[in-house]
């Protein structure tokens, strides 16, 4: 094998490491991987945690456990994007804790502003039960989704996946808050339509 | 159901279309201020009568902006910045090109120009600072005056502060060509750099002070990026980092109301210690550096292509500095290395005139694979042991039997498991459909691709035995199956209602 391939596989990027590094690392058992997801993703999942629990505290746990997690899954798992991957799990745990936040008798007050708005529209929807409902509604998702112009998936995804304020969504995007909430609103409404018309309404 | 339901059944979608939620913020984000800007400009140039404001582009950073701008001689352009030979901390009278690349400096600065033109940086607005460097923190022989080029940064945001603390690595000696959008030209720059998080902290790169006072605020105008934060996640993740210092590990070189002076001090003591600056900068000072450099000119004609960098380091401390060379937009396999001794290596697929001559187009290639995916052979050979989550077709180019061809690297992305359990694993394959120069289509494995030139790439993930290379992928020219639209699919939402785009209020 020539210098070039050799040195193809050992380049480094100064700044970053990528997804399969990181799988690499963690294949190896070398904990320098969680330092890798922690330093590129922990501000960003501690953000999104932050604003469904409403809780800095809270929101430090489910990062830490999404961690741990991700190293006790890797290996065997394999995920396309580990830092997507560390990322929906510590976004999970906080949307477990959440409703568990809602349940106890002493959480009463928990609040998080773009569930709340998605509940509104979407409490005539039958829950989805099930690990085979749960994967056709996410095909369905999909398929709305690929419906939406870029604009507006972006919008609803920033809001309803990130958490992001209205507000940081309107700077980010050169738009006014007003436009933004239209758009949210519009939206939704479509998202229950489509939902309609794909059998999930009670 | 409820909104935390549907939230998390939102984990289990295409996370492409998350990425491009957020690269669609990345690429519009200042079109408000932008349109704000432009209508600034022509009552600027009303006022001053004749006077032209323009926004420029980087080369290299889309493939469509390649295309459309006009490419002309590779010194065509004069650069708007004219570096003099300065001397260095040392005092010695030293060209800022023979200073080198610096992967980490770290110094305090003071703005003496912000560049009237405007350009694009990966699909995003940047602003080019002429930064005069006062007090070097970190790295030697840096020039008196140097080029800063701050992705997703409008220019007013650096407006109102006398003093800065850059944290920087240099992206380009010479020939770092941006295209402005008015004129379609290429310009070229002399030693530009880049915000980089060279202090160690990993928190921030640029640190604004107004009347000697460090400002957090700044990180809401600049928009600084570290990786994928946005404006608004660096004001709230420092605004949460200084209210909870304990809650991280990281260094922490200013808090609120931290003086210059102090925040210099915390710097420079940081850097004394095991965790301060992560690596050594590279430092060309060698003078046959130039030979290399002067080699590495007739390289760079862009008539073909145009190198784009990158800085590596190895497992036993040594950095390089890696110029690949770019064709029609896509990356190639050549490559062409600097070290640290000034010593030039070139790959040994090393292009010639007579090789790019012959370069086929691949953006078609691509398109055309794009909308091949229900009938790959793959796709048939896995049917009811794996789902297919998503799939990519990519382009890259490469020295195949002492020619350049175009390489499809056509990706699915499978999810194995058991359906009614939960799907356990995450599976890459990845089909190298090697295109000769007569337009013969060839399937070939990572292996073979290797041993035909010699360049690694990453193995599929335990998948190839899906593969033959008899598979028919029909010649160059076949039409593409088009894949299916919104508008084909009777069961997707159409938007027909469009919204009438506003300014965001106050601009």
């Amino acid at each position: 094998m020539d210098e070039g391939a050799l040195t193809n596989r050992r380049e480094r990027r100064m700044d970053v490491l990528d997804d399969r590094e990181i799988i690499e690392l963690l294949f190896a058992r070398d904990q320098r991987a969680l330092e890798e997801l922690t330093k590129d993703c922990r501000a960003r999942a501690l953000k999104t945690a932050r604003e469904i629990t409403g809780s800095a505290e809270d929101a430090e746990e489910c990062f830490d456990d999404a961690l741990l997690r991700v190293w006790e899954r890797i290996p065997p798992e394999r995920p396309a994007s580990v830092k997507f991957y560390l990322f929906s799990i510590a976004r999970n745990l906080a949307l477990d804790r959440f409703r568990e936040k809602k349940r106890s008798k002493r959480g009463g007050g928990a609040e998080c502003l773009p569930l709340e708005e998605l509940s509104e529209v979407l409490g005539d929807v039958r829950d989805v039960e099930g690990a085979i409902e749960e994967k056709l509604f996410t095909e369905a998702l999909d398929r709305f989704l690929d419906g939406l112009k870029p604009r507006s998936r972006a919008v609803f995804l920033r809001r309803y996946f990130y958490m992001e304020e209205t507000k940081e969504i309107s700077s980010a995007l050169g738009l006014s808050e007003t436009h933004v909430f239209q758009i949210l609103s519009r939206t939704r409404a479509k998202l229950k339509k489509f939902l309609r018309q794909e059998g999930y309404s009670i | 159901m409820t909104g935390e339901q549907f939230s998390k059944l939102l984990s289990g979608i295409d996370e492409r279309k998350l990425s491009e939620a957020e690269n669609y913020t990345e690429s519009r984000k200042f079109r408000g201020k932008r349109a704000v800007i432009a209508l600034a400009a022509a009552a600027l140039a009303l006022l001053i009568a004749g006077g032209t404001v323009f926004t420029a582009f980087r080369v290299g950073a889309s493939y469509d902006l390649l295309q459309n701008a006009e490419v002309g001689p590779a010194r065509a352009a004069a650069p708007i910045t004219d570096f003099p030979a300065v001397p260095d901390a040392s005092g010695d009278l030293i060209s800022p090109m023979r200073a080198g690349f610096y992967i980490g400096a770290i110094f305090e600065g003071k703005i003496e120009e912000i560049c009237d033109s405007r350009y694009l940086w990966k699909n995003a607005p940047c602003t080019v600072l002429r930064v005069k460097v006062l007090d070097v923190l970190y790295g030697k022989g840096l020039p008196e005056t140097l080029n800063v080029c701050c992705d997703r940064c409008p220019p007013d945001a650096f407006e109102g502060y006398d003093r800065f603390i850059f944290s920087l690595r240099q992206i380009g000696i010479e020939n770092f060509a941006l295209i402005e959008e008015g004129t379609g030209e290429i310009r070229y720059f002399d030693g530009m750099f880049e915000p980089f998080g060279a202090i160690g902290s990993q928190v921030a790169s640029v640190f604004a002070f107004k009347n000697g006072i460090f400002d957090p605020a700044f990180f809401e105008k600049a928009a600084i990026e570290r990786n994928v934060f946005t404006a608004n996640d660096w004001k709230s993740y420092w605004e949460f980092v200084m209210d909870h210092e304990d809650a991280y590990s990281v260094f922490l070189p200013v808090g609120r109301d931290t003086t210059i002076e102090n925040a210099k001090a915390r710097i420079k003591e940081h850097l004394e210690s095991a965790d301060g600056v992560p690596t050594e900068p590279v430092v060309l000072t060698k003078n046959d550096f130039f030979d290399g450099k002067a080699d590495l000119w007739t390289e760079v004609a862009p008539e073909n292509g145009v190198f784009t960098h990158d800085l590596l380091s190895y497992g036993d401390g040594t950095s390089r500095v890696a110029y690949e060379r770019r064709v029609n937009g896509f990356p190639s396999c050549e490559k062409i290395y600097i070290d640290s001794s000034g010593t030039v290596t070139k790959s040994e697929t090393h292009y010639t005139e007579e090789d790019l001559a012959h370069v086929p187009d691949i953006a078609p290639l691509i398109e055309r694979f794009d909308g091949r995916t229900a009938s790959s052979p793959s796709a048939k050979a896995v049917e009811g042991h794996a789902e297919l989550v998503s799939w990519r077709a990519d382009g890259r180019y490469f020295k195949i039997d002492g020619k350049v061809s175009a390489v499809i690297l056509y990706m699915w992305y499978y999810r194995f498991g058991d359906p009614s359990n939960r799907w356990c694993e995450v599976g890459l394959d990845r089909l190298y459909v090697y295109y000769d120069v007569d337009g013969r289509a060839e399937a070939i494995t990572a292996e073979e691709l290797e041993n035909r030139t010699g360049v690694y790439m990453m193995p599929a993930g335990g998948f190839t035995a899906f593969l033959s290379p008899t598979d028919d992928f029909g010649p160059i020219n076949e039409p593409a199956t088009p894949a299916p639209t919104p508008d084909d699919d009777p069961d997707t939402v159409k938007e027909t209602e469009e919204i009438e785009e506003t300014t965001a209020p106050g601009l």
